[in-house]
């Protein structure tokens, strides 16, 4: 199934947990931190940014990964396999052309990019990014797709201060 | 059943993410790069040639 998609952000929802994918749309150099070395990925505008909420959980912390990537190309930061850190990640994001979601790998600790750490409901599903929007298939026939629209804006509003 | 610190793993090679040395032909970085159009970490140049 093909979805067009521009700016926004896709959500896939499942009964427990989701997904958010949302297209690169821009050229960017993204860095991998492994625990040995950086590898610097060059990101194509039709490329996925996919977090992945394996618990569910809030969109807005999803979303803010989404922006910390497309936005401000944060880097990516790997744990080594067998870290215990593992278990507290709640979230994670995986950038590349094609990403297929997997529920046999562990949070965190992979630093390929076409793989991302799904819940078992939504596992087995592969996500293309194409120029119209975004191909999706092994779609589970209990999800649900929509599209999102989140800013995180700032306010800074004015403090008066009273002298004594 | 995702493994989150659980004993299931796909077993993945090591060193499965195999990059490429660049140098940046702008600001002179070095770096291992990875993707069909590599860009330069630092200055964000898209003129970097593998060596």
């Amino acid at each position: 199934m093909k979805y067009p998609l521009a700016d926004e952000v896709l959500l896939i929802r499942g009964n427990k947990s989701f997904l958010l994918v949302a297209k690169a749309g821009r050229p960017f150099c993204l860095c991998i931190e492994t625990s040995t070395e950086e590898i610097c990925q060059g990101v194509e505008p039709t490329d996925l940014i996919v977090v992945s909420a394996p618990e569910g959980g809030p969109l807005e912390p999803a979303m803010m990964l989404v922006d910390l990537v497309r936005s401000y190309q944060t880097p990516l930061l790997v744990l080594p396999k067998d870290h215990p850190g593992s278990r507290r990640i709640s979230r994670v994001v995986s950038v590349a052309p094609e990403i297929f979601t997997s529920c046999s790998i562990r949070r965190g600790t992979h630093p390929e990019q076409h793989l991302v750490c799904s819940s078992d409901e939504l596992a087995g599903m592969m996500l293309k990014g194409t120029v119209e929007g975004i191909e999706i298939s092994g779609l589970p026939l209990s999800a649900s797709i929509r599209a999102v629209k989140c800013r995180i804006t700032t306010e800074l509003p004015e403090i008066h201060l009273f002298s004594p | 059943m995702c493994t989150v610190g659980g004993p299931v793993d796909i077993d993945l090679p090591p060193d499965r993410v195999k990059g490429k040395d660049y140098r940046c032909n702008e600001c002179g970085e070095r770096f291992k790069g990875i993707g069909k159009k590599p860009v330069c970490p630092s200055c964000q140049s898209e003129d970097v040639a593998a060596v």
